[in-house]
């Protein structure tokens, strides 16, 4: 069954693109991440063109992180001043980030930019997921209980001026800080087409040290207003966010993610971990391949129409 | 359906007899559709192009009293038909990958105008058969005579500029923009032809002009060209519309729909995570 996508202007089978909403909603449900570093890819690997699937991924993501944030929010595990903070961070960095898409555009070399990010990205965090949860398993056997948050410890960012209190985080730090991770992560949010979560909730754990309870709640506050502003940037300037496959995957992602929170019930949170990580790298192998093998035909072709359509 | 199509060709060939006295050289031929319209189902499709040679009523006549002559005769009399469909023209910039380090990435980058985004080609037999070459690359019959310009401030040496060109031909054909279909115009006794133009699921939306030539002994007799549209229609003319006349607009809207449907789904399954 083939439907046509009026942005990216293919017909792509409708079965195809709900599967891997589905799958990828199922990991999201699953390990609690939004999923869009492996949805893009995905995307990408089926031949929708990357600035359309980085663009739409985008829209995709307002909707999965909605849909995260209300638990989160019944529970009151969201520190609002906080969020607010990383989304002006965000926002700017998500404006930066379409400056960057454009001309990455303009000089030709979208398909290398994008496969070359995600391998970085991928490659260090599915590195880092592993080792950490392949030490954490160690530990368990050997009966050692992990250790607890070091609360009294301080970095650097903590000495910085322009200090404000964060109720609800419990802190009393730089805004300085959260501004600076939140403009990095929202450059990728704007380039990449992810949420950013798996980046920013371990930054606020490990960098501005937030209570582990509320991080995820307030990671999914700010990436609703940072990817919504994100699809209106992409919908200006790239003209790329397909509403047709948008709506495909997020039925696909909110039918996955159901099944996946109810299987993340069942396994341990280290096995998780280790199986996201390995995932992960997977996606990062199979993108490095493409850029190191010697390809199929080394020309390539771009149309640019000159009448505009009727 | 079929039988409305027949009567229309019928109609067309019996209609200069009325009029003005027929040359003994001309064609008539029509489309089976003016517009294409991509729908969200659209997989592609074909259009039927159809036509007939008009003959002098006196000669035909005359090969009817003398059947025993026209089995022989008949393809020299007749000549062949070139079916030549264009799509809208377009610039398009041909890169090409080089090896840094580790890495394949595009390097060398070479643009071409005057490029037609779709291109098909059928024919009664093979082209050097029917036409010398001088006709073949003056009217640009078949994908590999088409005449792209290069871009002017081009530094590459004529060889190279024939290497981007190929590949852009390569490209097109590979992505199914680029048909021919040798031995695709097929008579029905001596008169009548028709072929099937292929629409391929990704064809550029735009204007089109379908070209017919009818050639003998090496020269262009007759020829007659028919426009027709490629055209997205309902909700995926709308949005592309949208998307593209108020950019502002259809991001707020998509924001605004994936809001919704996010919290639609956070109510019907009271998700936990």
């Amino acid at each position: 069954m083939q439907i046509y996508l009026p942005i990216a202007e293919m017909s792509v089978n409708i079965l195809i693109i709900l599967g891997m909403g589905a799958a990828v909603g199922f990991l999201s449900g699953m390990f609690g991440i939004a999923g869009g570093f492996l949805l893009t890819p995905l995307l990408i690997f089926a031949g929708i063109p990357p600035a359309v699937a980085v663009a739409t991924q985008v829209n995709q993501t307002v909707a999965s992180s909605v849909t995260g944030v209300v638990a989160h929010w019944r529970r009151k595990a969201v520190d609002f001043q906080m969020g607010s903070i990383l989304v002006a961070g965000g926002s700017v960095g998500a404006l930066v980030g379409i400056l960057i898409f454009k001309s990455v555009q303009k000089s030709g070399q979208t398909d290398l930019f994008i496969s070359l990010s995600y391998v970085v990205l991928l490659g260090g965090v599915g590195l880092m997921m592993l080792r950490e949860s392949v030490r954490v398993i160690q530990r368990a056997r050997k009966g050692a209980r992990p250790k607890d948050r070091q609360s009294g410890q301080h970095l650097w960012i903590h000495g910085l001026p322009l200090k404000m209190r964060f109720r609800r985080s419990k802190l009393y730090i730089s805004v300085l800080g959260p501004l600076a991770i939140s403009f990095v992560v929202g450059i990728l949010v704007t380039t990449l087409g992810v949420g950013g979560g798996f980046i920013m909730v371990p930054a606020m754990i490990y960098i501005l040290r937030m209570p582990t309870n509320i991080v995820i709640g307030t990671s999914l506050f700010q990436i609703i207003f940072v990817t919504a502003i994100a699809t209106v940037l992409h919908a200006v300037s790239t003209k790329s966010v397909d509403a047709v496959l948008a709506a495909l995957l997020i039925v696909g992602g909110v039918v996955g993610a159901h099944w996946g929170a109810q299987m993340g019930q069942r396994l341990r949170a280290e096995e998780l971990r280790a199986l996201l990580g390995i995932l992960v790298l997977l996606v990062a192998i199979r993108l490095s391949f493409d850029l190191v093998t010697l390809p199929n035909d080394l020309y390539s072709i771009q149309s640019v129409l000159h009448e505009d359509q009727p | 359906m079929r039988g409305v199509r027949w009567l229309v060709v019928l109609l067309v060939l019996w209609g200069p007899c009325v009029g003005e006295r027929a040359q003994a050289e001309t064609l008539v031929a029509d489309l089976s559709s003016e517009l294409v319209a991509i729908t969200s189902n659209f997989t592609g499709t074909e259009l039927i192009l159809f036509g007939a040679l008009e003959r002098d009523p006196l000669e035909v006549l005359g090969a009817i009293a003398r059947p025993g002559q026209q089995g022989a005769t008949g393809r020299q009399e007749r000549g062949d038909v070139v079916v030549v469909v264009r799509g809208p023209i377009e610039d398009v910039a041909v890169r090409r990958k080089g090896r840094i380090g580790l890495l394949w990435l595009n390097r060398d980058k070479l643009s071409f105008s005057n490029v037609p985004s779709f291109y098909f080609m059928a024919t009664t037999r093979p082209l050097e058969q029917i036409a010398p070459q001088s006709l073949v690359q003056r009217q640009q019959l078949g994908m590999h005579n088409l005449d792209f310009e290069a871009g002017a401030d081009t530094l590459f040496s004529p060889e190279t500029v024939t290497l981007f060109r190929e590949a852009l031909v390569r490209n097109k054909e590979n992505a199914g923009l680029y048909q021919e279909n040798i031995g695709g115009v097929r008579f029905s006794g001596n008169t009548l032809f028709r072929t099937t133009l292929p629409i391929p699921a990704n064809v550029p939306v735009g204007n089109y002009n379908a070209e017919v030539y009818l050639i003998r002994n090496g020269f262009i007799v007759s020829a007659q060209s028919w426009p027709f549209f490629v055209a997205k229609t309902g909700l995926e003319r709308w949005l592309y519309r949208i998307a593209h006349g108020y950019p502002l607009l259809y991001g707020v809207g998509a924001t605004v729909l994936a809001l919704m449907a996010g919290g639609a789904a956070s109510l019907v399954l009271r998700r936990r995570i």
